[in-house]
């Protein structure tokens, strides 16, 4: 998991999100479900720091990834053209193992990671956003096996409400869950009465457990996101 | 022939590069990404007596050209890190140990267990809780008397890490060398703060990284004009260009700390870059550029 240069191989804007292919043939083959990197793609050194992204699908020598775009850095990302040289260190963090079925709920850009996911099993995926811009991946989810439901605040597409809300209604099998979004969203779904996980977010410095900075709090004390996670068992963390 | 060795104490350095605390973790982390033979020490993250939790998150911010941090000194406390001696071995890297205490008993004890490591370094950058929470680093008589207590534990090469903090670092310096320090390395973080636009909440850090290459080259070049033990220059160095000032500058070794975070292999793109520039103007090691720079103000 060195430091390794690829090539923005497309960069398309999808609704509110960017779908970016990058080539980088040592990455693929080493990623496992859980896992994410860390991407620069500045030489300069204004921007300091390397971002943290999920890996939300793979080829054989492409990483895909999907973008939002919060400040700086995302934003650079999301302006990135095909043949812009691009920086990625990863696989980082533990990969997970996953049952032959289970459960995504996806809030927003949180559907990066679970994308990936769907490729090693099968079950049902909630995918919820404000609107129908911030909406991405059904197709794909559908395809690995997956029956989707849908749902934005606005109810431009599917259930009107949230995520969580259609979860709770809908939940058609009590099975293994994996989710990621918001924070309010992952502390709602604590209350889930089965096994439920959740991808974790924190701010970053090295992404690979030298720096300390990504520390969050569990019932087993300080763990760091980069190393123990990004996902984590939600029963055992403590939302502050 | 390029010489790059260099002797900080007791310690034979192979390359002039050493890892800074914080910023390698125990080096074990980096084991397949890192090319240690570009690597003349690791610098562990500090360690107390007893394990500290840290700081809650948010602990990282990033800044225009650098890093501000507020980890909290994070550590499982000295006896587990002990456990860990064969794994950080394992580079064949000598091993520092970055201390920290809020008093001068504990850094004594501290430096009492570190026999397994090659040298100490005293971290002086966290308060003195029994004498009014004042700054070890802040203050000369602070400063010398715990570097002379430490003296008196242990024979191993001791480094004393100074602070930029403060308005007196050249007296702190000179302290820290009469109570028997081997050598000093600077600077720490230079302490700053961040707000959230839209909460209005604030934290106090610790700013490193490109932004404060400056700075540090300046307290760097202060102190070197103050004493006669070798100095481990660091702060915001991110190449060779860099590193090669803090030689002139007057270090002896310098240290790479937030780079890592952003490119964990530059121990051996900064050392390339060092013996290019060398062999280029026919230089045969550092010695031959140490504290060369020639004032022109
Ligand atoms: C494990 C992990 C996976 C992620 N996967 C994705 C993904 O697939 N797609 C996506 O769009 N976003 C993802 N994120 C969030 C993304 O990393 C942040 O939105 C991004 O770092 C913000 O950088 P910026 O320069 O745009 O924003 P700024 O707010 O300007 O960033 C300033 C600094 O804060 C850090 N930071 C700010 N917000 C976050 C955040 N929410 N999480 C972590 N660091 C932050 C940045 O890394 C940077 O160092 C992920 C975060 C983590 C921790
Ligand atoms: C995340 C982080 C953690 C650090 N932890 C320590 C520490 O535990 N002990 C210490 O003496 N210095 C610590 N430092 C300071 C660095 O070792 C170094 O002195 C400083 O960052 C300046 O160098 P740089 O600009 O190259 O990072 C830390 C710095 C960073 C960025
Ligand atoms: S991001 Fe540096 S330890 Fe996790």
């Amino acid at each position: 998991m060195r430091l390794r240069e690829g090539r923005v191989k497309r960069n398309e804007k999808k609704g509110n999100f960017y779908w970016m292919e990058v080539e980088i043939p040592e990455i693929p083959s080493l990623a496992g479900p859980g896992q994410f990197v860390m991407v620069r793609g500045w030489e300069g050194y204004e921007l300091f720091l390397p971002r943290p992204l999920s890996i939300a699908w793979s080829s054989s020598t492409c990483l895909f990834f999907l973008i939002r775009v919060k400040g700086r850095g995302t934003e650079l990302l999301s302006r990135m053209k095909p043949g812009e040289k691009i920086w990625i260190t990863g696989p980082l963090g533990r990969r997970i193992e996953l049952p032959e079925k289970f459960i995504l709920v996806g809030g927003g850009i949180g559907i990066a990671p679970l994308l990936f996911l769907s490729r090693w099993g099968k079950g049902y995926a909630f995918v919820g956003g404000k609107n129908k811009d911030e909406i991405f991946g059904t197709e794909l989810l559908e395809k690995n096996g997956f029956e989707v439901f849908l749902a934005t605040e606005d109810g431009s597409l599917g259930y009107k409400g949230t995520v969580v809300d259609l979860f709770f209604k809908k939940l058609p099998e009590r099975l293994p869950v994996y989710a990621c979004g918001p924070r309010p969203m992952l502390e709602k779904l604590q209350g889930y009465d089965g096994e439920i996980y959740g991808f974790l977010e924190e701010r970053m410095g090295c992404g690979m457990g030298i720096c300390k900075g990504c520390a969050i709090r569990t019932k087993g004390g300080i763990k760091h996101l980069c190393t123990d996670g990004p996902v984590f068992n939600l029963k055992e963390v403590v939302f502050d | 022939m390029i010489d790059l060795s260099v002797k900080i104490g007791e310690l034979e350095l192979k390359t002039p590069i050493v890892l800074a605390s914080g910023t390698c973790g125990y080096g074990i982390e980096l084991k397949g990404i890192t090319d240690f033979g570009a690597v003349g020490a690791i610098t562990i993250k500090g360690v107390s007596l007893t394990p500290k939790e840290g700081n809650p998150p948010p602990r990282i911010f990033e800044t225009p050209c650098g890093v501000l941090n507020r980890i909290g000194l994070e550590n499982p406390g000295i006896e587990k890190v002990l456990e860990l001696m064969p794994e950080m071995r394992k580079p064949g890297v000598p091993l520092i140990a970055n201390l920290h205490a809020e008093t001068v008993d504990d850094f004594k004890k501290l430096a009492a267990l570190c026999m397994d490591f090659d040298a100490i370094e005293l971290n002086l950058s966290c308060p003195n809780v029994k004498e009014g929470g004042i700054v070890w680093g802040k203050d000369p008589s602070l400063a010398g008397r715990v570097t002379g207590e430490v003296r008196k534990v242990t024979k191993k090469t001791l480094i004393v890490k100074l602070t930029p903090n403060t308005d007196r670092l050249e007296d702190v310096a000179l302290a820290c060398e009469e109570a028997g320090a081997d050598a000093l390395s600077l600077v720490n973080t230079y302490q700053g703060m961040e707000i959230d636009l839209d909460t209005w909440e604030a934290w106090r850090g610790g700013l490193s990284g490109p932004a404060i290459r400056p700075l540090a080259l300046f307290a760097v070049r202060r102190v070197y004009e103050k004493v006669k033990i070798p100095l481990i220059g660091m702060g915001g160095i991110k190449d060779e260009n860099d590193a090669i000032k803090f030689f002139l500058a007057g270090a002896s070794a310098i240290g790479l700390g937030s780079i890592m975070l952003r490119d964990p292999e530059a121990p051996r793109r900064v050392l390339s870059g060092i013996i290019k520039y060398l062999k280029e103007r026919n230089l045969h090691g550092i010695k031959d550029i140490k504290g060369r720079l020639r004032w022109k103000d």
